[in-house]
């Protein structure tokens, strides 16, 4: 087993940890740092309940191995709640799409993802965000909801 | 009643910590000393065990112990009790548990599980029910004539049958032979995996004085403390289940799965808390999965299209152990006529092992699969009598206090389902002749068509399924209200915060409901299953408000000098009848109210309340009896498309009209119904449990397992119907719903690619690949 | 959880030569959303990950000439928003495979290098390159060498790399302006699938039928994906009329002989449905199809 030395920045704290070659982006966050609110659904990128903001851009932190974030920026949902809920973790507790939660993290990325770059998406372009996030609760309808209603939030909020 | 919160959309209590990823699963447990089980599992569906070689496991680093199941002389189950903690002897399902490793990481687990070999010999597995049913067929469970079974299950002994369970009610067979037609047709409803998203996951501990405490994804803590407390021998108070958030159940985490295996290895490491969490493949292959139901219906009526009566044989393909599926054999024996009156009926319904996983509830419980079948039947049979599918139920629904499959009498009070049905019929054109034409679809190489089915769904329930609740008021006038149903993402603790805000005439925000369950402080609940936590909650709440507020009335009474019956309440303030002046706070008297010179009368106020409503066991010739209560009627219906050319079948909209009594919350009541179909949608369209010829499961992953994704859904119209007939006697006067919008999607959509393109399916999934081969056999494709 | 394995993170083709060269059986690591799938299911472990994505020689996307260059590291989402790209129409196929690859944060990793080495018979990028005619940049401990791709695909999962040797760039000649071609595909369900099949195609002088040539190229119906040289000869330089568009749709299903085993489609879907495929990609490739016989 070899060990590597890393330097990152998870959530605006600079890290620096030794981890073994094989444990991944997912495991060190969860496991070692104890940022639980990224969860593992499959750990084969097939349900997105895993995905973190890498260097600003999303990824499944399940298909990345620790090592590879060496000298990145991470953000999880931890990081994104600090200072008060985003307008896509108000909207979603408001249009229902919250149930039981565990898909709800990754949700909640892949849009604030989506809304950073497309301050008004489309039903298409909320369709390609949420691509391959899996929900077992909620038909989906009300996270699609969930999304129209954060733009126009931040819409509102701009004009505020 | 009043009703300030029920009726609206009030915010789910739990959103906050669920959008910030504060909500903790029991996979985010990180306890002290906490060391990490990983199992060895069976490739094969049934094998004898030869050997077990575990020595250079146990000589690897970090390992702590390494079990199999002759270690373990533990049986689990409840109603037959036929499970071992890990296969003993031989393996009776492929991923059945063989051998266990316990090591300080999960790494050093896993790396000695990998050194662990098993010699297997291969015994012959039967996966078709039909198989498993044959006079030849190989004894799943030889043994099982010596098996606990409580009474009121009849095993066939000599054969794979651990339950047959019989209607009888007047003579069906002289009925039909007499009926002007008669319509036999035979049906499957394939297995599906419940894939919450979460895995199941226990942390669990034995004490060095014996106890056993544990964490676990579980829908029913007490039930899993019963099943422990039989198997392990033990006190109820030996064992504490802590329950919280579960990311999904859908059924396949209310019974015990895990949980006595973790409480078994960790008798072998006393003092360390083991941390068992399935893998997502562990959790499509191993646990408990769903469905898997065949059934022969022999339907007769007269030419005005009045039923005479019903013979229906269903055989359940169980899986390897009974005890999680036996009662869903009577579930889906009594609701097999739907919500038709058969004068005449014979339904025998068998819980048959077989060579899968263990066959357990799967949102609808039975209830889905015969009322699939006899919804297709109803098609089939308004064909065979020219008459439309519409008026072909509405001629023969229970209206009138005509008895169902139980010997219940159903009368409107039970619901309005003829309102339900009317409500679909009119969204998608239907049963008012022929259909006007709606918008042609946008590409002649597609057609369209409608169809609907009716369901009902009563809990299946023990007669002494208690729910019960603690009203613990506090020293400011605020109440904790304690219960013990797990709220899985239904939104039950919001819903009853609503209905224990009302009952009580208290502002929602004075009303706590904690979303942790320790079988050490929580009232007894029986099961979060059927449906039936918010229905029975809140009778339960009224109960233990009664007795709450006589208590606050006698201190009241004390402080006011009067009578007690002199005693009002309104809206948090007690006073004295007529005289509104002399009154005193709640806040004032449910923590003791002090006196000005410091004396006291009363105290905390902190009372319990329970709820059970009155059932009987089965008659067991019969099947007759109150084994059922609190029905929900309903209808569903769909529209969809297909493509000629690809097979593939698209919804454009899928309705549902429920009676559900009282809508406690018409946000989370809307998002629960279109997130049960859509649940159910996946198992119509692409879900499908694939086996080998020699039973392994092809599919065990996402990647294979193919659940509904977002792009599936956002085409999809909703409309839904929430119709509220109150219930007779009911305070709070909510039915059950949370599984109904599951139960008749299948139906309504295999009878409405019957009506787009003439293809008849009698199973499912309906995919793309099914659909073009029925559509090429019957010459209509033009691929 | 994964089995322990060693990770290097070279810095030049050089190291990374050297490491592959001396540690057997070790494996390549670009995005990773293939190789941490294979390396979780635990049945090979590698003794060693080399990752590629530190040496700033292997190139992203670049166009040299009438050719576009992928480098080893570039995503699927660089090549989706590579400049120019759009105005390709002989590319078209490269972007509609890549609005289907997995997921919008699996495209974000993965590489479209990593896609054919992996040499998945249903890969996206597998028939694309096909229908392409893109060669194959292998560099190794003597130097570089180049394959035509259908000859670095021997078996699935299986290719052309000897020990040492790693794909560094796929060279895809660009079609004339006037070209057209399209990807299309069959899944089980509207979202992030595997593709039960896929087919490529190019059409090359599109509107002129007599000088037309057609190109299709198909995946997961054979152990690697497929090209249809005979149907390519029907379609190609005469119109494409209804009739022979039957003959052809006839042939190509003939063509293919998909093992029964596939948990994604079975052998009579994907013959039905590479016919399908080819008809819809026509009908959207040719304006006027199915054509008529100019009198």
């Amino acid at each position: 087993m070899t060990e590597h030395l890393i330097n990152l920045k998870v959530n605006d704290s600079a890290v620096t940890i030794r981890v073994p070659a094989h444990r991944t982006l997912l495991e060190l966050l969860r496991d070692v740092l104890g940022l639980t609110g990224t969860k593992e659904g499959c750990g084969n990128g097939e349900c997105g309940a895993c995905t973190v903001f890498l260097d600003g851009t999303p990824v499944r932190a399940c298909l990345i191995l620790a090592v590879e974030a060496d000298g990145c920026e991470v953000q999880t949902i931890e990081g994104l709640s600090q200072g008060g809920l985003r307008p896509i973790q108000q909207a979603y507790a408001e249009t229902g799409a919250v149930q039981c939660g565990f898909c709800t993290p990754g949700f909640v990325i892949a849009a604030e993802a989506l809304l950073r770059k497309d301050p008004n998406p489309n039903d298409d372009a909320i369709s390609a965000a949420f691509s391959g996030h899996i929900c077992r609760c909620t038909g989906y309808t009300s996270l699609f909801e969930g999304v129209r209603l954060a733009a126009k939030k931040m819409r509102v909020g701009e004009r505020e | 009643m009043k009703s300030n919160y029920i009726g609206t959309s009030a915010p789910r209590i739990d959103a906050v910590e669920k959008v910030t990823g504060e909500a903790r699963f029991v996979a985010d447990l990180h306890l002290p000393g906490m060391v990490h089980a990983k199992l060895v599992r069976s490739p094969h569906a049934h094998a004898r065990i030869v050997s077990i070689d575990t020595n250079a496991a146990r000589a690897m680093p970090g390992v702590l112990a390494v079990v199999t199941g002759a270690d373990m002389p533990w049986w689990i189950g409840e109603c037959v009790v036929d499970q071992r903690a890990l296969a003993v002897d031989k393996v009776r399902y492929p991923w059945e548990g063989v051998a266990a490793v316990i090591a300080e990481t999960e790494e050093q687990a896993i790396l000695a599980a990998d050194k662990i070999k098993v010699e297997y010999e291969l015994l012959p597995a039967v996966i078709d029910v039909r198989d498993a049913l044959k006079a030849d067929a190989p004894l799943i469970h030889p043994d099982m004539a010596s098996y606990h079974f409580v009474p009121n299950f009849f095993p066939e002994h000599g054969t794979n049958v651990f339950h047959h369970y019989t209607i009888l009610e007047g003579d069906a067979k002289a009925a039909l032979a007499s009926a002007d037609v008669v319509l036999e047709q035979e049906y499957e409803f394939p297995l599906l995996m419940h894939a919450q998203l979460e895995t199941h996951g226990c942390v669990a501990r034995q004490t060095n004085d014996g106890r056993f405490e544990l964490y676990a994804s579980c829908q029913s803590p007490f039930m899993i403390r019963t099943v422990l407390a039989e198997a392990f021998h033990l006190p109820r108070h030996m064992i504490t289940v802590r329950a919280g958030y579960i990311g999904g159940g859908f059924g396949g985490k209310s019974d015990a799965t895990i949980e006595p295996l973790t409480c078994a290895l960790a008798r072998f490491v006393p003092g360390r808390w083991v941390r068992f969490v399935l893998s997502r493949e562990e959790n499509l292959a191993a646990s408990v999965i769903g469905r898997g139901l065949r059934g022969r219906f022999r339907v007769g009526a007269n030419r005005d299209g009045k039923l005479v009566g019903a013979q229906i044989d269903l055989d359940l393909a169980a899986g390897a152990y009974g005890w999680t599926a036996i009662n869903i054999v009577p579930c889906a024996g009594n609701t097999a006529t739907g919500p038709y009156h058969f004068p005449t009926l014979e339904i025998h319904t068998r819980g048959v092992y077989t060579n899968t996983a263990p066959v357990g509830a799967y949102r609808g419980y039975g209830h889905p699969d015969s009322q699939f079948m006899m919804e297709r039947h109803m098609d089939l049979l308004a064909r065979a009598l020219d008459m439309d599918p519409v008026e072909l139920r509405l001629k023969n629904i229970y209206r009138h206090g005509e008895k169902n499959s139980l010997g219940q009498r159903i009368d409107r009070s039970f619901g309005d389902l003829e309102g339900c049905i009317n409500a679909v019929a009119k969204e998608l054109g239907m049963g008012t002749g022929p259909r006007p034409a709606g918008d042609p679809p946008p590409d002649a190489r597609k057609v369209r068509g409608v169809g609907l089915a009716c369901l009902m769904k009563a809990p299946g329930m023990a007669t002494n399924a208690y729910e019960s609740c603690l009203l613990k008021f506090n020293e400011d006038g605020t109440v904790h209200v304690i219960s013990s149903f797990t709220d899985m993402g239904q939104g039950t603790h919001t819903g009853v915060r609503q209905i224990a805000a009302d009952i009580m005439e208290l502002p929602l925000e004075r009303v706590y409901i904690p979303r942790v369950i320790d079988t050490d402080f929580s009232p007894y609940d029986w099961q979060t299953v059927a449906s039936r936590s918010t229905w029975m909650q809140g009778r339960a709440i009224a109960h233990a408000w009664k007795r709450a507020k006589r208590e606050m009335i006698e201190t009241c009474a004390a402080v006011l000098g009067v009578e007690e019956a002199e005693i009002e309440y309104e809206n948090g303030v007690f006073f004295v009848k007529d005289q509104p002046e002399r009154a005193l706070e709640l806040e004032q008297v449910c923590h003791g109210y002090v006196h000005p010179d410091g004396h006291v009368d009363g105290g905390p106020v902190v009372v319990s309340g329970y709820f059970v409503p009155y059932q009987t066991y089965a008659d067991p010739t019969t099947g007759q009896g109150n084994i059922a209560s609190s029905w929900t009627f309903g209808c569903q219906g769909a529209e969809i498309e297909v493509d000629l050319r690809t097979g593939e079948l698209t919804p454009l909209r899928i309705v549902t009209a429920l009676d559900v009594g009282r809508v406690i919350n018409p946000t989370l009541a809307n998002i629960q119904v279109v997130g049960g179909v859509v649940f159910a949608l996946g198992g119509v369209l692409s879900e499908t449990t694939i086996h080998s010829a020699a039973g392994a499961v092809r599919n065990p992953t996402l990647t294979d397992y193919k659940v509904p994704t977002p792009e599936d859904c956002r085409d999809i119209d909703f409309p839904t119907y929430l119709l509220e007939t109150p219930v007779p006697g009911d305070p709070v006067g909510t039915r059950c719903i949370a599984e109904h919008p599951s139960v008749a999607v299948a139906p309504a959509l295999v009878n409405a690619l019957s009506d787009a393109a003439g293809v008849e399916f009698y199973d499912l999934p309906l995919s793309a690949e099914r659909v073009l081969e029925a559509l090429t056999r019957k010459g209509g494709s033009r691929a | 959880m994964l089995r322990p394995f060693a990770y290097h993170r070279p810095t030049s083709i050089d190291e990374l030569v050297e490491l592959l060269s001396t540690i057997k059986d070790s494996c390549v690591l670009a995005g990773g959303t293939d190789l941490l799938v294979k390396l979780r299911e635990g049945k090979h472990v590698p003794p060693a990950i080399i990752d590629l994505k530190r040496i700033p020689e292997l190139g992203k996307l670049s166009r040299e000439g009438d050719t576009l260059v992928i480098g080893a590291l570039a995503t699927v989402t660089e090549l989706l928003e590579y400049p120019g790209l759009a105005d390709e129409p002989g590319l078209d196929l490269l972007r509609e495979a890549a609005a289907v690859f997995g997921c919008l944060e699996i495209r974000h990793r993965a590489t479209i290098c990593g896609n054919i080495a992996h040499a998945s018979p249903g890969a996206e990028y597998g028939s694309c390159m096909y229908v392409l005619e893109a060669t194959v940049v292998i560099h190794g401990p003597s130097g570089e060498r180049t394959l035509p791709v259908a000859e670095f695909y021997k078996g699935p999962n299986w290719n052309a790399l000897e020990q040492g040797e790693f794909l560094k760039a796929l060279r895809v000649p660009i079609p004339p302006k006037s070209a057209r071609s399209s990807y299309m595909r069959r899944s089980r369900v509207k979202g992030m699938d595997l593709a039960g099949l896929n087919l490529a195609m190019l059409v090359l002088n599109p509107d002129d039928p007599a000088k037309r040539q057609l190109r299709l190229a198909m995946g997961a119906v054979h152990k690697v994906p497929m090209r249809a040289p005979e149907v390519e000869a029907m379609l190609s330089g005469r119109p494409i009329t209804a009739e022979l568009m039957a003959e052809a749709k006839r042939a190509l299903s003939d063509s293919i002989n998909p093992r029964p085993s596939s948990l994604r489609a079975s052998p009579a879907y994907k013959k039905a449905m590479v016919a399908h495929l080819a008809e819809s990609a026509l009908e959207k490739l040719l304006p006027r199809f199915p054509e008529e016989v100019a009198p």
